[in-house]
């Protein structure tokens, strides 16, 4: 019952590919300095050309003298942070998003798998997907507030549908392009169907579905910004509409940049989590 | 370790095959309890499906598998299959793949992990133990495979040419820890290889597959005694029946059976 002694060759051949990623990843201070330096200089030179562009009323066939600068646009901004109307409207969109995205997300990876694992399930749901998917989620407004009590659920909806279609697919290849073998693995330690799920479908597809989840998110986000602005009470969309149809163009831009903002933040969210729940996939990707 | 008894595996005229078309006819072997059958043949020529078959993963098309006296209809714990590469899943952890079997069958947390770890260092890998699959080298993965078969105390093990892809030197010491292994362990192996000398090296016994069947049966007179090898004339008389059924084997091969 002795153990084989530890062979230090193999060792070595094992650690080498932890520590070329962390390598990849230490840059010197310097030239992380430069490189912030650049990203920071062209955010402050398109800035400035937007300054002059409206300062100097530049009419070049596209007609800058309408729009408003950066100052006026910085102004407007700082007087909507002290409003709780901005937050609410804030708050809305996120629930709005968020909810829509956990529906498709949960509705996208579970038919999904579904889908891709059941002949029957298959031959009854995939007609209705393939005729339902080609439909723009946006085009479904006036079925949505038909259908829906409420103008939220019906935001709710469009954004979900949204969402679904990328989820949806991504999952489906992911689980038809699992290796058979970890599923035989588990079938003849005697694991139950659920557990092959549980065990080898679930996580062997995370990689797979987060592209999905990212597109799902994008999509998710214009979509619930265009149905605030077609239908909604409350929301960024609603309240950039609102502002134009007053002729109140630097809360329409105050408006825009929170939604650029708040869609950065959802999208680099889900790229985070992605990130974090595939890090084994760096050890997969061996010197080739 | 806690005793268990071993079970043996019988084919009775086993015809297997994808899709109905089969891929090896009219198997009939005996494996006994405790013994390391090695089961030789060309790629191609069916050993894998038999595994598989054997592991209860595919269904016969004619003919029975039997295990500890029941008629195989499906994969149990009771038989483990150790692949060639890559089945390990790779996003756990050494620890948590052999853990795996033990967590299926309803082992506490902290009693699988006990015996993860015990199988790990009798393997040599107790320092890895964290290291995920894509960590370590092809030795070692299958290193974790071995323990994660031998952890479930499964009855019978088989192994589908589990030291194929590695480097001779490597497969030689892999070749070694499996007695060593099996000695500890007590259960039977069915043992797939298309290396003739590593089958005179494992086997208690070397069976030659073909497209029809087992074509010959050789016994070996001091199995795993490396004072008392198998001589040239045995090892000449296995490769002759081997080159029997190289002619018959379909052309088309390494298909879904490599």
């Amino acid at each position: 019952m002795t153990a084989l002694q530890e062979r230090p060759a193999p060792a070595v051949e094992a650690v080498s590919p932890v520590r070329r990623t962390r390598a990849r990843r230490m840059v010197s201070p310097a030239v992380t300095a430069r490189r912030w330096t650049v990203r920071l200089a062209s955010v402050a030179a398109a800035v400035l050309l937007w300054h002059l562009l409206t300062q100097r009323d530049v009419v070049l066939w596209l007609r800058f003298n309408r729009i408003p600068g950066p100052v006026e646009v910085f102004e407007a901004f700082q007087v909507q942070l002290g409003t709780s109307l901005y937050y609410q409207d804030l708050a809305q969109s996120l629930i709005r998003i968020l909810s829509g995205f956990a529906i498709a997300s949960v509705l996208g990876i579970g038919l999904g798998i579904l889908l891709a694992r059941s002949r029957w399930m298959a031959d009854i749901f995939q007609p209705l997907l393939e005729i339902a998917r080609p439909i723009p989620a946006i085009a479904l407004v006036p079925v949505a507030i038909l259908l829906f009590p409420s103008n939220e659920q019906g935001i709710v909806f469009i954004t979900a549908t949204a969402a679904f279609f990328p989820i949806l697919v991504s999952t489906r290849h992911a689980v038809r392009a699992l290796p058979t073998v970890w599923e035989d693995a588990l079938l003849t330690m005697g694991a139950s169907r659920r557990r092959v799920l549980g065990s080898v479908v679930l996580p062997g597809i995370v990689p797979g579905i987060f592209g999905g989840l990212s597109v799902g998110m994008g999509v998710a986000w214009i979509c619930v910004i265009s149905a605030e602005m077609i239908s909604g009470d409350f929301g960024l969309g609603y309240r950039t509409w609102q502002a134009y149809t007053i002729v109140d163009y630097p809360n329409v831009l105050v408006g825009m940049l929170s939604i650029g903002a708040i869609g950065w933040l959802t999208s680099g969210c889900v790229e985070l989590v992605g990130r974090r729940l595939t890090r084994w996939l760096a050890s997969e990707q061996r010197s080739a | 370790m806690t005793d268990h008894t071993p079970s043996a595996v019988r084919a009775d005229d086993l015809s297997l095959g994808y899709a109905g078309e089969p891929v090896v006819e009219n198997i009939d072997l005996d494996v006994a309890p405790g013994e390391i059958l090695v089961v030789l043949g060309h790629s191609g020529c069916g050993k894998s499906t038999l595994l598989r078959a054997i592991a209860g993963l595919i269904r016969p098309i004619t003919g029975q598998v039997v295990a500890d006296g029941r008629r195989v209809e499906g994969p149990d714990a009771d038989r483990a299959l150790v692949f060639q590469d890559d089945a390990l899943l790779p996003w756990r952890s050494a620890r948590r793949n052999v853990e795996l079997p033990l967590a299926v069958q309803g082992v506490g947390r902290a009693e699988r992990r006990r015996r993860a770890d015990e199988w790990l260092s009798r393997v040599g890998l107790s320092r890895f133990a964290d290291r995920l699959p894509g960590q370590l080298s092809g030795g070692m993965r299958q290193r974790v495979q071995l323990a994660r078969a031998l952890a479930s105390e499964p009855g019978v093990i088989c192994m589908d040419e589990p030291f194929g892809a590695l480097d001779a030197q490597t497969r030689g010491s892999m070749q070694q820890l499996l007695v060593d292994a099996w000695h500890a362990s007590g259960c039977t192996i069915v043992f797939v290889t298309h290396d003739v000398d590593e089958a005179l090296v494992l086997g208690d016994r070397i069976v030659v597959l073909g497209r029809y069947g087992v074509v010959s049966e050789h016994r070996i007179e001091h199995p795993r005694d490396p004072e008392r090898p198998p001589g040239p004339d045995f090892r000449a008389a296995v490769l002759e029946e081997l080159s029997t059924t190289q002619s018959l084997a379909p052309v088309e091969t390494g298909r879904a059976v490599a």
